[in-house]
């Protein structure tokens, strides 16, 4: 539509001050706990949790809890409804408890105090049965434990083929010969690796609050992420009339993931409607470790074959996902096995992934969905490859990396990839060829890179609108989340670039299913992308219809019109002002007609979904379009390792990243710096530590997270974009998010064994791991010196 | 076993009836419907709570309504203003510090009563002053800048030399 005589990008592209910040900074920004003093009489939840990681429940008696005064309603299993959806775990357990945290039954109470009170009077025997903690075991066609025979099918997926009972799914990738792959090797190289358990550990918990109308629906107020996903969702579990769920979403307090699930909502609903009041229910901070999601716990097998020259010829994974005892696995590992496909070029790849449960918490989505944990695996491998080539980690990069226009193992052609661009920034700017100068003491320097990819999964449906007022402002209404990545300021920018207005002039309206028009949520990096593209066409709609409308006034041909900064612009020079398009409203003279009216805003519609995958032959995953498009980073690191305690700081931090076009590129900075300090946490700090299944460090003071100290000095952190625009992206923008942590970890661990000579496979490089792999390193080396 | 409780609240005086074991942050939250602090963990290690309690940095989540009789209270609602933005308010915004805005409000509140206690404080001052107060989004880089920032501008208006 608008044509390029007129347009000139002032407003995409540039650091335009967050919409949220001037409430955020005032303490006005209202989160979902903050609405609590809108519901007089309003009820608060409560959760009796199982300590056992599998058991039957033998007796669950309410009586008592029941009969405690202020108490408006105690539920247990036997009230859920049948149905279970994959959107969200089952709301309370009902023969067996199948991890340690899963709930049992729920009160609803007039306060926190007596719902705690009324859930201790709840009597409950277990039973307790073999439990399977280890995703290596569980996935045996006869495991210790067989966690729940239904999980996986619940989801009533194509693809589920149980080799074994807790196997959920498994994906085939089979490009090529790797046999004859790995008979033309020159060298070949064997490993495995680990991640741990991690939490999401957003700083607001969940929370939700649940009202039950009179007309017998419910309205819900709710962090959780996708206002339509839940509505959806809650009608479907509980048979309510879709046009009487209404659900609205405040500002979210971070999510990485965590909210894609509905651990909240089902619950609180439940109760709501059994009581006929409004329910509140946020997790508390212990919930948020036991009973929320986190982040899958990967293996990696990989086996990879290479000439002398670095061509890598063949390379065999086997990775095993552990969703924990999760509804909503995801089923077969494919998207976690994708980080290895989307970076190198791997004519011969064999590669095996699986889905498995266990009797632990519940994992999910988390930053990048399985893509970090795999490329752990992957970026380590080729730095070792490297050094048995005696090739440095960069060539060997460069060699094997997958360049625009080629095809990736699945037989994607790949459109855009800046990958090699970030890494030999990145590699430049820590000087990675110049070594480290050692001081005296226990210190030990060294530095280290790897990079990553990420794929984006081409799913969902954004739809957006924008309301254009004879003033000239705009709102602009869409439904995709704000969980803080800037969304309602990267969508006002979209809005005010198309009008060409100054950002001032958009208001943006966000997350009301009853206000706002359809979309998915935000997950997979695709917000920009997804919603961004459905916003900008609804921009060109509404100026289609006002340029239409101008037709007649002007007697110019459409063509020659455009709409720039509230002015109709007839071939380059001002016609008249939009204002003067709508006609002035009078309640009983000039009510009707179809010309544009004072008072009532123009309305313009998009609709935006990604071309969908084509279906890959389940026997070799082959396919042209498996995924949309991929977003790459890299990472330079150097660090110090204290050789007589296994700690390790990190002394300086560079991560470039390829989002193709920044939109705001101060906010993608924040992308890539918050990503890099949560990876800090999953790198060197973050693990679930149990006894028996039972998580025992589930509190911020036991589980600790990045906290300033362990960032590097703030010039020492360089955060670079290197974008290769996609074509299709808005003005040539992918997506920013998941892909900021992928390349941490490897980089991290890379930079360890270029200090001490130390290599760890398995995460994180905790000071206790760290420390236990230089004395088994002192105990071989004196052993190899004394035979 | 309610009681009567006076409080000094961003320069005004509330009388509240509550229970004595009530926190500070429930009764701020709750009974004078002051939402900018916020409940991260409720264990005080995550700091979104975090006031102001006779300058110093206190996390509200820790402290019981008792506890706070007679002294002066600051929570980020009494700051600044949309017209008159404190210092650091204003370092937030400009320098991208706020991404899910969580805990702004608390790291807000401990850097004004860092840089009241030290107006010169270095970078390693601030990082070893707000370590206590957690932020998932922001990697912590851009949330130094603006304390940094804020710390010259005030010494700027204290000295405007």
């Amino acid at each position: 539509m608008a044509k390029k005589e007129f347009s000139s990008i002032s407003v995409v592209g540039q650091n335009i001050t967050r919409v949220d910040a001037l409430d955020k900074v005032l303490g006005r920004a209202k989160f979902t706990a903050d609405l609590n003093r809108n519901f007089p009489g309003l009820l608060y939840t409560k959760v009796l949790r199982s300590p056992h990681a599998h058991a039957r429940i033998v007796k669950l008696d309410i009586s008592q809890a029941e009969k405690l005064p202020a108490v408006r309603a105690v539920v247990t299993g036997k009230d859920c409804p049948e149905k279970i959806s994959f959107r969200a775990p089952r709301i309370l357990a009902l023969k067996e408890v199948i991890w340690a945290g899963e709930g049992v039954a729920a009160v609803a109470a007039e306060s926190p105090e007596i719902a705690q009170e009324a859930v201790e009077l709840i009597q409950v025997e277990y039973e307790k049965l073999p439990a399977v903690f280890d995703a290596e075991e569980a996935m045996q066609p006869n495991p210790p434990a067989i966690v729940d025979r239904l999980l996986g099918q619940y989801r009533g997926s194509t693809q589920f083929t149980p080799e074994a009972p807790n196997v959920t799914g498994h994906f085939k990738l089979r490009a090529g010969d790797v046999e004859k792959g790995f008979a033309k090797a020159d060298i070949i190289l064997e490993n495995r690796f680990s991640t741990s358990r991690i939490s999401h550990s957003q700083l607001e918990p969940a929370s939700c609050i649940v009202r039950a109308e009179s007309d017998g629906g419910i309205t819900i107020w709710t962090n959780g992420q996708g206002v339509y996903v839940i509505k959806g969702l809650i009608s479907d579990l509980f048979g309510l009339a879709v046009g009487k769920v209404r659900v609205i979403n405040p500002y979210q307090g971070g999510s990485f993931g965590s909210r894609l699930r509905h651990y909240v909502e089902p619950l609180t609903t439940l109760l709501a409607l059994k009581a006929r009041g409004t329910v509140q229910f946020t997790y508390s901070r212990q919930e948020m470790y036991l009973a929320a999601s986190t982040r899958l716990p990967v293996v990696t097998y990989i086996k990879t074959g290479a000439k002398k020259d670095g061509t890598i010829v063949a390379q065999q994974m086997k990775i095993i996902v552990d969703n924990g005892a999760s509804y909503a696995a995801i089923q077969d590992g494919r998207m976690a096995a994708s980080g290895a496909v989307c970076v190198y070029r791997i004519a011969n790849f064999f590669m095996d992934s699986y889905g498995v449960n266990t009797n632990t918490p519940w994992a999910g989505a988390y930053r990048g969905l399985g893509t970090p944990q795999v490329a752990w695996a992957v970026e380590c491998q080729m730095d070792m490859l490297a050094e048995k080539l005696g090739m440095s980690p960069i060539e060997l990069r460069r060699k094997n990396v997958l360049r625009r226009g080629e095809k990736n193992a699945y037989g994607e052609i790949i459109e855009s990839i800046g990958v090699m661009d970030c890494l030999e920034k990145v590699a430049q700017e820590i000087k990675l060829e110049e070594p480290c100068v050692q001081e005296p003491g226990p210190w030990r320097k060294g530095k280290g890179v790897a990079m990553g990819g990420k794929q984006n999964t081409p799913r969902g449906r954004s739809e957006a609108e924008v309301l254009v007022h004879e003033d000239g402002t705009i709102e602009v209404l869409y439904s995709a989340d704000e969980q803080g990545m800037g969304s309602e300021t990267v969508m006002a920018q979209i809005a005010a670039e198309e009008f060409r207005i100054p950002i001032s002039q958009v208001r943006v309206r966000r997350g009301d299913t009853a206000v706002t028009p359809y979309d998915t949520f935000s997950a997979s990096s695709f917000t920009t992308y997804n919603t961004g593209n459905a916003l900008r066409m609804a921009c060109q709609d509404a100026i289609r219809q006002i340029l239409q409308a101008a037709t007649q006034k002007m007697e110019a041909p459409l063509d020659d019109l455009a709409l720039v900064n509230g002015k109709i612009m007839v071939k380059g020079s001002p016609g008249i002002a939009l204002a003067d398009l709508f006609e002035p409203f009078s309640m009983f003279t000039s009510q009707g007609g179809t010309s544009l009216k004072k008072g009532t805003p123009v309305r313009g519609r998009g609709v935006f979904a990604p071309t969908p995958a084509i279906p890959w032959d389940p026997e070799t995953g082959l396919t042209p379009k498996m995924w949309n498009w991929y977003q790459y980073n890299a990472c330079g690191v150097e660090l110090v390792v204290n050789i007589e305690t296994g700690e390790i700081k990190i002394l300086q931090g560079v991560f470039a990243a390829d989002m193709g076009f920044p939109i705001n590129p101060k906010m993608c900075e924040g992308q890539i710096e918050g990503g890099f300090g949560m990876a800090i946490g999953a790198s060197i700090m973050e693990e679930y530590i149990y006894e028996n299944g039972l998580m025992t460090n589930c509190s911020y003071g036991d589980y600790r997270i990045p906290t300033f100290r362990e960032m590097p000095l703030r010039r020492n952190v360089k955060a670079i974009l290197s974008p290769d625009p996609l074509p299709e992206g808005p003005w040539g923008a992918k997506g920013i998010g998941e892909g900021t942590m992928i390349a941490v970890a490897p980089a991290i661990a890379n930079a360890v064994y270029n200090a001490i000579g130390v290599r760890i496979k398995d995460l994180p490089l905790s000071a206790e791991r760290v420390l236990r792999r230089i004395k088994e390193k002192e105990k071989n080396d004196q052993d190899f010196l004394h035979n | 076993m309610k009681q009567r409780i006076e409080l000094n609240v961003n320069g005004k005086n509330y009388e509240v009836f509550v229970e004595p074991w009530r926190t500070l942050l429930e009764v701020l939250r709750e009974e004078l419907h002051l939402t900018g602090a916020k409940m991260g963990c409720d264990d005080g290690n995550c700091g979104a709570c975090t006031v102001a309690i006779d300058g110093k940095a206190i996390k509200s989540c820790l402290m019981l309504v008792p506890q706070a009789k007679g002294k002066k209270i600051l929570t980020v609602e009494g700051l600044g203003s949309e017209e008159n933005l404190h210092p650091l308010q204003q370092a937030f915004i400009d320098h991208f510090a706020v991404q899910c805005g969580f805990c702004t409000p608390g790291m807000i509140m401990s850097a004004k009563a860092l840089l009241d206690e030290k107006p010169d404080a270095t970078e390693e001052e601030i990082r070893r002053g707000l370590h206590g107060n957690i932020c998932r989004c922001t990697g912590y880089v851009k949330i130094v800048e603006a304390v940094e920032a804020a710390r010259d501008k005030l010494a700027q208006k204290s000295n405007p030399l």
